[in-house]
């Protein structure tokens, strides 16, 4: 169970998170919608303990992470896996090794184990037969699934995702959205953070709104289309809050003939 | 043009602050060597790149170097009929000097700048993020063995651009100043002495931390997209230029007050 109570961080001289909290269940995906740098990113990486909260609690399975040394942490951070927004494949690396890395760098498995493992996760992801490329051959698309192969592998029982569907066509948004859905069926506790709203339909249990490092909204997509708050109101309806052309030239172009 | 008032007390504290990490960092990296054999295959990558890797460019360094100062040692020595003794110029000069400084400059260059740019990338693509969310502690991987790699391989370098800079010089004297290659080597291994070699492989290995370090420094500080990794790997040629010619000072200061 992920626990996050009453969170402030300020990175320089911005208040990027202001008083957040939630929680999600066990086998629970929480999506966190939001605009571009309304603090989405920020939340996973205080899940993952990569930013120190300057105040409030984060919990992970009971065990409080804000104050942990970097060698607990390190043991905290092998439940969870993250899938990252640019897939951060580890470019040296073919894909077999990335997928494989956490169970090689850990030394408790064999080879052979390792590599059926790696095959398996590739599989899952429908890339078996990429598996031996670089990522630098592999498109966006691939490389999400080979990061969420990765995640799989690693036996996290916890997956973040940043932004898993940004920039991907419709067919590989619908089949990250699918491999999302599946492992919520194999119980995976799951966090994503997108501004897509299609995507957050498609796997939401529950739905998490921030704005400029504020919680707006919690609760279901039904919920959160029928909220009246004006940031979600902003966010579902751009056209009718200020996206138009006159917030892009506010002053009216004047031609002299 | 209106330009902004400089804070003095903001750039100062700014360099203290880049001390102090620089040190922590490299403290990280020593402890991490009680795991190197957890490492121990990336090490090796790392001493072959380092090595192996620059193997060409130390051998036509030390080959030019060693050329050029049997031509410019000739002409001052011709005066005194004292040719004959153009090697001893070399051999300590290089030995002491030369070998050690230019191959470290063109290490900085090519492996410095290397690690600088491959950390920022890195950094910039959240590999490192992605490091540390597979619980791996990206010091000891990244930087221990750079550092291993960099302290073990210079020297070694650093010996066989002397090597090659002895033999550059021999070849202008036996071709171009007729000198006798016997007395070329004899006197080239007369004038050297325990302290020299000693110098010799001290000041490389010195070098070598400063050439991984100030690379994995500033490749772990990198800010900003591709216009951060250029900046960074800028910074890391120029910092360990600085770094090794004063460090060279100091450390031939320091070994003369123990004659």
């Amino acid at each position: 169970m992920i626990v996050l109570n009453g969170v402030d961080l300020t990175l320089g001289d911005r208040q990027v998170l202001n008083n957040v909290s939630f929680h999600v269940k066990p086998g629970e995906t929480m999506v966190i919608l939001g605009g571009s740098g309304s603090g989405k990113t920020t939340i996973l990486r205080v899940i993952l303990g990569l930013y120190r909260p300057d105040g409030g609690l984060v919990r992970i399975d009971g065990q409080e992470i804000t104050h942990l040394r970097n060698k607990s942490l390190s043991r905290i951070r092998q439940r969870m896996a993250m899938v990252f927004q640019s897939a951060a494949l580890f470019d040296s690396l073919t894909v077999r090794e990335n997928v494989g890395y956490r169970l090689w760098e850990n030394q408790q498995l064999s080879d052979d184990e390792i590599n059926r493992i790696v095959q398996e996760s590739l599989r899952f992801v429908g890339l078996h037969d990429i598996i031996d490329r670089m990522p630098a051959e592999l498109s966006g698309g691939m490389k999400k699934r080979v990061g969420i192969a990765r995640a799989l592998a690693s036996g996290a029982t916890v997956l973040l995702y940043d932004e898993p569907t940004a920039g991907l066509d419709p067919i590989n948004t619908c089949l990250i959205s699918r491999l999302i859905r599946r492992l919520k069926e194999k119980g995976v506790t799951q966090v994503v953070v997108t501004h897509d709203l299609n995507t957050a339909g498609q796997v939401a249990d529950r739905i998490m709104m921030i704005d400029h490092g504020h919680m707006v909204f919690e609760g279901t997509l039904d919920g959160l289309q029928r909220s009246t708050h004006a940031a979600v109101r902003a966010f579902l309806d751009p056209g009718a809050f200020g996206c138009d052309d006159d917030t892009l030239f506010p002053q009216p172009i004047e031609r002299v003939e | 043009m209106i330009s902004r008032p400089v804070h003095v007390k903001d750039k100062l504290i700014s360099y203290f602050l880049a001390v102090q990490e620089f040190t922590l960092l490299s403290a990280q990296a020593i402890a991490g060597l009680a795991r190197f054999q957890r490492h121990f295959r990336d090490m090796l990558v790392q001493i072959d790149r380092v090595g192996v890797g620059s193997l060409f460019i130390v051998v036509l360094t030390g080959m030019f170097t060693g050329m050029v100062l049997a031509l410019q040692g000739a002409i001052q020595l011709e005066p005194y009929g004292a040719t004959i003794y153009v090697s001893r110029l070399i051999s300590t000069s290089v030995v002491r000097e030369l070998g050690p400084v230019l191959a470290a400059l063109m290490i900085a260059g090519r492996v410095g700048t290397g690690i600088a740019s491959e950390i920022s990338s890195m950094k910039v693509t959240e590999q490192i993020d992605a490091l540390l969310a597979e619980g791996t502690d990206p010091v000891p991987k990244l930087v221990t063995t750079r550092l291993v790699a960099c302290v073990l391989m210079i020297p070694v370098l650093t010996i066989i651009t002397d090597g090659i800079a002895m033999f550059g010089g021999w070849l202008v004297a036996r071709l171009y100043l007729s000198i006798d290659s016997y007395f070329y080597w004899t006197w080239a291994f007369e004038a050297l002495r325990l302290r020299d070699l000693v110098v010799g492989l001290v000041k490389p290995t010195v070098f070598g931390f400063i050439i991984a370090m100030v690379g994995c420094y500033v490749g772990f500080r990198t800010k900003g997209g591709t216009v951060g990794v250029g900046v960074s790997t800028t910074q890391s040629m120029v910092s360990s230029s600085i770094l090794i010619l004063g460090s060279d000072f100091l450390l031939t200061k320091l070994f003369m007050a123990f004659p």
